[in-house]
């Protein structure tokens, strides 16, 4: 009984100590870390709405997406898209001009080979997306419309991105009908 | 400084080198060297890791009954792991961001609990962060060796800057896992070639 006793309260000094100074290092570290984090989404939306100043977040039917202003007009949409990539999920947000053709898109998270599907967020593969609409968002090799090349040895993922920003132009296409004040 | 101490520091940086010697903590070496960056910064994370946990459990060797040791090590390794995540995330986003889930997981690298176990259970606290800190050395170096020649001839940068010529074609193989067994089998079998004496 008594050693018992006497475990139990070792241990539970032990995990006390331990958790305190969790508390601690995580109060510390907090502010940092949620500045890091909103700074690194306006580095994103800039990214994918270069010439749009200002840029206001908007929920529409429960969907998070943004936009991006410019002296008084729209100047464009951006919003996050999932799609199946060759490792896991790929996510993505992507910039849409207000008439339906892609600014850019940065990848949140992608779980792809490295070496070769991470390729995909490399500028070389982005800068083939830039100005496209939905007609010509395939791969050459999927489509004889398509304007897009895959990653050598990344179709997939190359698939999967193209997926992703096809969705984005689609959800932006339909929540401009669904916005009434924008038409 | 002692020559003793030397001893101490110097152990996991050659003689028990974790990565070349002991054969330990291979998971994160393979996983997380396909950048010198990365592995880098795992292994200086692991530093960290290693010298704060053999410092404490050394400190508190006397308190700790022998069939406590081991749940008190684990609460001692997570806590400075759990520390390590959240400094990663406020003052280097970028590398923790690369690493991902690899620094959670460094509570699971048998390394850190090995030298708990097998070192600051049994020695005085400044031997014991001298240890840590050689071992943490140790796999920081293994680990930057990999990380080096993986990017080099696989990627054809070096911290992210073309070494290479531009008609050199990386050689994938090397960044992508089977790569990393290959080139970790090829640097053992070369230090043992150049390290131990013939029979």
């Amino acid at each position: 009984m008594k050693t018992t006793l006497d475990a139990g309260l070792r241990l539970f000094v032990v995990c006390a100590v331990a958790a305190g100074t969790l508390a601690l290092v995580y109060r510390g570290t907090q502010a940092r870390i949620s500045a890091n984090q909103a700074e690194e989404k306006a580095r994103r939306l800039r990214w994918v709405l270069p010439d749009c100043p200002q840029v206001e977040p908007r929920t529409t039917e429960g969907r998070e997406w943004f936009l991006g202003r410019s002296e008084g007009r729209d100047c464009g949409y951006a919003i996050e898209t999932k799609a199946k990539g060759y490792g896991g999920t790929l996510s993505l947000l992507v910039g849409v001009s207000p008439e339906g053709r892609v600014l850019g898109y940065s990848i949140l998270s992608h779980k792809e080979t490295p070496g070769l599907g991470d390729k995909a967020a490399k500028p070389a593969f982005q800068a083939q997306f830039k100005g496209l609409g939905l007609e010509k968002l395939r791969l050459k090799k999927d489509s004889p419309e398509g304007a897009l090349d895959a990653l050598t040895a990344a179709t997939i993922t190359s698939r999967a991105v193209t997926l992703g920003v096809r969705e984005a132009v689609e959800s932006v296409i339909a929540l401009r009908a669904k916005d009434g004040t924008r038409p | 400084m002692k020559s003793s101490d030397w001893k101490d520091f110097t152990n996991g940086i050659v003689r028990e080198n974790p990565i070349f010697r002991l054969l330990i903590g291979l998971c994160p070496a393979l996983a997380v060297s396909t950048s010198a960056v990365d592995a880098l910064g795992m292994g200086l994370a692991t530093t960290f890791v290693l010298a704060a946990s053999n410092g404490v459990i050394s400190l508190l060797r006397t308190l700790i009954p022998p069939d406590l040791r081991i749940p008190i090590f684990i609460v001692v390794v997570s806590t400075f792991v759990t520390a390590a995540d959240y400094l990663m995330l406020a003052f280097f986003p970028a590398i923790h961001r690369s690493l991902g889930v690899f620094v959670p997981l460094i509570v699971v690298n048998c390394i850190v609990l090995g030298r708990a176990e097998a070192f600051a259970y049994r020695n005085e606290v400044r031997a014991s962060l001298l240890d840590g800190l050689g071992m943490g050395l140790g796999f920081s170096l293994a680990l930057g060796l990999l990380g080096a020649l993986r990017e080099v001839f696989g990627a054809g940068t070096l911290f992210g800057l073309a070494v290479m010529p531009a008609s050199y074609p990386p050689l994938l193989l090397l960044v992508l896992p089977p790569g990393a067994f290959l080139l970790i089998g090829l640097l053992i079998a070369g230090l043992n070639r150049f390290t131990r004496r013939a029979p």
